[in-house]
């Protein structure tokens, strides 16, 4: 530890063997690259605060930032000691992190980073920490786990997924007090706690971005539960859509909420759509319609579309919409216009393409005439 | 028949001319216009050509060229006088010459800000030049935020946003403090007593921030006549002011009237109804079309005549929908499309209560008639001042009500046309306010040791918030350490901002008709009250108190209801005492609003055609309070040879006046607005268990007012009988102890001599009994007891 006017710094390390989770840390900071960010060196943050409101009236006592180091994971404590000692601790932390080209936090998006660019502005430095490239790893958390848990706070995910248990831990929202208590006393022995509530918080940040990256590069060979439907989301949105859209297949196989289930099938109808599989979107739908989870007429005015715009069959189409018609109880008005809307046309397609038959010229003028009948 | 014929016939027709009390001629004013002063930039002048604008009227050359020396300025000019231009000139001008310079716009409503802002965007749409003005509120969504805090040029917005979300978040807002080049401040005499309080101490927290940022904005302000907008706005501000107030603006001949209603029952002394008096004034304006505006004093007031005025439309072969009503409660969007209608002629009369009394643009009309005073003189000004034309005749009238205020007026008109308009007092320095601010500075900064904020740093108020963990001493700068957001937890405004909607449920698809404040809701939407909305009558079903929500059906019936509000106190604790000849004491206090029952009155006659009794839970509002118990010699003579004891009517008499004199004077010590203290007097206070008078705080938790009135009592006895005796009236007047009609022939009689006795006391200036010793002492409690009321 290095002790400043007014400000420490305390390094830790861990051996790349050390397994905390699943995996060992070397495995992990290994792992976590598929999640990204992009960049070539990565650093972890975090922070403790006087308060978790925000605003400019909040400090950051205690920033910690862990990094690869030659065999270890290196973890940086700087803690303010003194408030008016700030600007000096944030220009050698912001001398730390321009060592770096990317940031990996847990919830930084709403709360560290735009924190630590507030206080870097208060000691009058310019800092654009919130444009650097970065990955919040509770996004991702969320997406994997929120409907499986009920939540995503870090406590949770440690307790749930990552199977650590803390020893010695006090709950994040007493800290602010410990240290204006600190600050009131001088007494340094209530903060030791909070030191190894931040490097803990670190340790699972480094291991659950792991496990993001794990899970996104091998999603058929998962090792924890997970939400099928979210972790299809998050492929498809790196592009892997035939990773997704075997993440889709696995969600519903089980999946009993209707409107996760008609999102997952969504999903999953638009790959087989773009990668022309009519048959497979027929095969989908139909299983909805039978499944009875997502409400009978939407699979059946699904079927409708395929018949109608990738089968082209406006007769089939016709029957299918007629038949979701007849199947709505109660689901609201404008499903009902919309199917109605939707048959109209059908209707209207269907005649065209039997008068337009063997008969000719004749027979369009006789449609045509049908056509505006209707219309009137 | 024209406005002059009109007013000609008022005068020479016995019948009417009898009831004018006074009647004042103020002649025509010509416009005193100014070329383009040198330093205005050639493409703002075109612009305005463009507009219409050829020249300056004096007062906005006088404006601008000080705003260009680098003074600060406050406009003091009448409604219409183009005082907007005060501000949008240097303003734009600034801007153009310097497109990184950004500007504040303050107004204290909503509906204020919307009209400035689309006169300013016309402006800048004229000049074709980029721009950006954006309103930031609380409407304002999220998405647009970022892009305002970046890149809006004039960001208008209200002082109560700018203590919560803009000053709380500076950093956010580098642009705008880094280039902030002037701060407007419209309506000042809005920010009088515990708002305006607050106002100036957002102010100094808005110049620190500035400071921090290297910016030193200049601060324009405009304010309506009020007594003292110099001195106001210097102490709001917290810098010297240069006072514009001589107008350049033109304006026609304008006739004041004061009409008295004639007596209708001599017994009683019970003059004809004022509403109907203001219908019948208004019957030959509306038939001939000329733009008039009634205010009613209250909500009711200005929906009766409504009722009235569309009916003398149709009467008149008019088409009714010409005739609007406009007051609080009104959807904004309703109150919108009325503004526009007044500005372009298609709405020709307007019945309003003093929701309108602000700068809204509502064009000017030529008649104004006031059913009953107002409360001010300020704000009667104000609503006369909406009757105006730039060339033509205008005309005000003031009709009378019984009360004894609006009576003393008819008598002595020149206690109005002489007397110059009140004084808006604030109190910055206020420990309480103070003290909040404070917290919220610090939050934002830390303050240095030697920082001066207004006057100095209260080193007393920051090493208690110390000692409270709120901040924290480095030894050179106090930091804030709180886990709270403490701006959230301070009102600028103090009073409730709850409400209770009013649900039409005539049609099978309910519908939102309007709101209520939740303070008046009692009186105006309980069971079977006649809610009257856009002059459609509506039964009140039911009222649900704990969701704030009133149900109710239109119907047609000719009734109206008039609720009735009983007001009592009790008292919590006795925070401090002191016995002395006039034993007095402050504490904690719960006043209970009760509505006891509601009368049916019939329209047009005001006939009573039933009652019935109202079952809602009282309202209560805690509070603190300051009471004084009658001197014992006075209330109860210690021997035969004395007086007799008074008899309860006259002891009453003498309550009235007492409280009403130390009501009245009150307000000179605590730097308040009459406003925030209430009073109410008990012959036998279950509390004293004696005749007790009690000034209480109107806003809940109070801000320290009652303290002050017990800290103050010595001087406060002196000015109140200061205030009594060189009053000039005979048996009491609303100047001194209230209307003779209240106290009695022999209340100010008896409320001298209570006072008198008091002052003639040898024990009138040893320290109290058991009053509080040291200031720290007394600073500790009052900072304590705020702190309880914010948590």
């Amino acid at each position: 530890m290095t002790t400043s006017d007014g400000f420490d710094i305390r390094t830790h390390s861990w051996p790349l063997d050390r397994v905390h989770g699943l995996r060992p840390l070397g495995d992990a900071l290994h792992l976590g690259r598929t999640a990204g960010p992009e960049g070539n060196s990565i650093a972890w943050l975090d922070t403790e605060t006087t308060g978790l409101a925000g605003g400019t009236g909040t400090y950051v006592f205690l920033i910690g930032i862990a990094a690869a180091g030659d065999g270890c994971v290196c973890l940086t404590q700087y803690f303010l000691r003194d408030l008016g000692a700030e600007p000096d601790m944030l220009e050698l932390v912001g001398d730390h992190l321009r060592r770096f080209d990317a940031l990996v936090t847990f919830n930084g998006t709403r709360f560290d980073l735009p924190l630590l660019q507030t206080r870097f502005l208060l000691c009058r430095m310019r800092a654009d920490i919130e444009a650097e490239s970065h990955l919040d790893v509770m996004n991702l958390a969320r997406r994997l786990w929120y409907r499986r848990l009920g939540g995503y706070s870090m406590a949770l995910l440690e307790q749930m997924i990552l199977k650590v248990e803390r020893f010695i831990d006090v709950p994040g929202w007493v800290i602010p007090s410990l240290y204006v208590q600190f600050l009131h006393t001088g007494d340094f022995d209530v903060l030791e706690p909070v030191f190894a509530h931040n490097a803990q918080d670190i340790l699972s940040l480094v291991a659950l971005h792991g496990l993001a990256g794990e899970l996104l590069a091998q999603p058929d060979r998962t090792p924890v539960l997970v939400d099928w439907f979210g972790l299809g989301r998050l492929l498809d949105v790196r592009g892997k859509v035939e990773a997704a859209a075997g993440c889709y297949r696995v969600a519903l196989e089980d999946e009993r909420d209707p409107s996760v289930r008609r999102r997952a099938a969504t999903a999953l109808a638009r790959h087989y759509r773009l990668t022309g599989q009519p048959e497979q979107l027929l095969d989908l739908w139909d299983h909805e319609a039978h499944t009875g989870i997502v409400p009978g007429w939407l699979a059946l005015e699904r079927l409708a579309m395929v018949w109608e715009w990738e089968l082209h069959d406006p007769r089939r189409a016709l029957a299918y919409t007629d038949h979701a018609i007849a199947s709505i109880n109660g689901d609201g008005d404008h499903c009902c216009a919309r199917l109605l809307h939707r048959r109209e046309r059908l209707l209207r397609k269907a005649t065209t393409r039997s008068l337009r038959g063997p008969e000719g010229a004749e027979a369009i003028s006789a449609s045509e005439e049908i056509a505006s009948l209707r219309s009137r | 028949m024209t406005l002059l014929q009109l007013l000609d016939r008022l005068q020479s027709d016995p019948r009417l001319s009898s009831r004018i009390a006074a009647w004042k001629t103020i002649p025509a004013r010509p416009a005193n216009s100014s070329p383009f002063p040198d330093a205005v930039n050639r493409d703002l002048v075109r612009a305005l050509h463009h507009r219409g604008i050829e020249s300056l009227y004096t007062h906005q050359a006088e404006a601008f060229s000080a705003v260009h020396a680098g003074e600060h300025i406050v406009v003091v000019t009448p409604t219409a006088s183009g005082k907007t231009l005060c501000y949008n000139l240097p303003v734009l001008n600034r801007i153009l010459e310097e497109p990184d310079a950004r500007a504040l716009y303050l107004f204290p409503t909503k509906a204020l800000s919307a009209d400035q802002v689309d006169e300013l965007q016309q402006l800048v749409k004229a000049l074709n030049a980029d721009i950006k003005t954006f309103t930031y509120d609380g409407d304002t969504p999220a998405s647009a935020r970022r892009a305002i805090r970046a890149a809006g040029h004039v960001v208008v917005t209200n002082p109560d946003m700018l203590h919560t979300a803009i000053l709380p978040h500076h950093t956010k807002w580098l642009r705008l403090f880094e280039n902030l080049r002037y701060v407007i401040i419209d309506e000042l005499h809005q920010y009088r007593g515990v708002f305006g309080s607050h106002v100036a101490n957002v102010i100094r927290r808005l110049s620190r921030i500035c400071r921090f940022y290297g910016s030193d904005p200049q601060f324009i302000c405009t304010s309506a006549t009020i007594g003292n907008p110099k001195e106001h706005a210097q102490r709001l501000i917290g810098r010297p002011v240069t006072l514009v107030d001589r107008t350049g603006a033109p304006a026609g001949e304008k006739v004041i009237a004061f009409i008295n209603p004639p007596v209708v029952n001599r017994e009683l002394g019970i003059r004809a109804d004022t509403l109907m008096e203001v219908r019948d004034l208004a019957s030959e304006l509306i038939r001939n079309q000329i733009p008039t505006i009634t205010f009613g004093r209250s909500r009711l007031a200005a929906e009766l005549l409504t009722t009235y005025l569309k009916d003398l439309a149709t009467h008149h072969g008019r088409d009714p929908e010409t005739v609007r009503g406009y007051r609080a409660g009104y959807l904004p969007s309703e109150r919108r499309a009325i503004e526009r209608g007044l500005r372009e002629g298609e709405i020709r009369a307007v019945a309003a209560t003093n929701a309108l009394e602000l700068g809204i643009d509502i064009g000017q009309l030529s008649a104004a008639i006031l059913a009953g005073y107002p409360g001010t003189i300020a704000s009667t000004w104000q609503q006369m001042g909406r009757a105006g034309r730039t060339s033509e005749l205008a005309a005000a009238f003031l009709v009378a009500t019984s009360d004894p205020l609006d009576q003393y007026l008819m008598t002595h008109p020149e206690y109005f046309f002489d007397q110059s308009p009140e004084h808006a007092l604030i109190n910055p320095d206020n420990t309480l306010v103070l003290t909040s601010h404070l917290k919220c500075a610090v939050f934002e900064l830390p303050v240095d040791h030697d920082e001066p904020y207004g006057a100095s740093v209260q080193a007393e108020i920051m090493r208690h918030l110390q000692s409270q963990q709120i901040v924290h001493d480095d030894g050179r700068r106090w930091h804030y350490v709180a886990d709270r957001f403490p701006a959230e937890e301070i009102s600028l405004r103090s009073a409730s901002t709850e409400n209770v909607v009013i649900i039409d449920e005539t049609d099978p698809k309910p519908q939102v008709v309007g709101e209520v404040d939740l303070a008046s809701a009692p009186a105006l939407v309980h069971e079977h009250a006649i809610y009257m909305h856009l002059s459609q009558q509506y039964h009140v079903e039911r009222l649900d108190w704990e969701q704030r929500k009133a149900y109710v059906k239109r119907v047609e019936v000719d009734y109206y209801t008039d609720a009735e509000i009983a007001v009592g106190i009790d008292v919590l604790s006795e925070d401090a005492g002191a016995r002395g000849p006039f034993p007095r004491a402050h504490g904690d206090v719960v006043v209970t609003y009760r509505p006891t029952i509601f009368k049916k009155l019939k329209l047009f006659t005001q006939e009573n055609v039933g009652w019935g009794q109202i079952t809602l839970p009282e309202t209560t509002m805690h509070t603190t309070g300051a009471w004084w118990v009658l001197p014992e010699v006075i209330a109860r003579p210690a021997g035969p040879k004395q007086s007799p004891t008074w008899s309860n009517d006259r002891l009453q008499g003498a309550l009235a006046a007492l409280s009403h004199a130390l009501h009245n004077i009150a307000p000179l010590y605590l730097m308040c607005d009459p406003n925030d203290l209430g009073r109410v007097h008990e012959i036998r206070s279950p509390h004293t268990g004696r005749p007790t008078i009690y000034l209480y705080e109107r806003a809940p938790g109070g801000v320290g007012l009652a303290e002050r009135l017990f800290r103050f009592h010595d001087e406060l006895v002196k000015a109140a009988i200061d205030l009594v005796s060189n009053c000039g009236c005979e048996w009491g007047c609303p100047s001194c102890v209230g209307p003779v009609l209240e106290v009695g022939s022999s209340g100010k009689a008896d409320c001298l001599t209570i006072l008198s006795s008091v002052i003639a006391s040898p024990e009138m200036s040893r320290p109290s009994s058991r009053g509080p010793e040291g200031r720290g002492d007394l600073l500790a409690n009052e900072i304590a007891s705020s702190l309880r009321s914010s948590q």
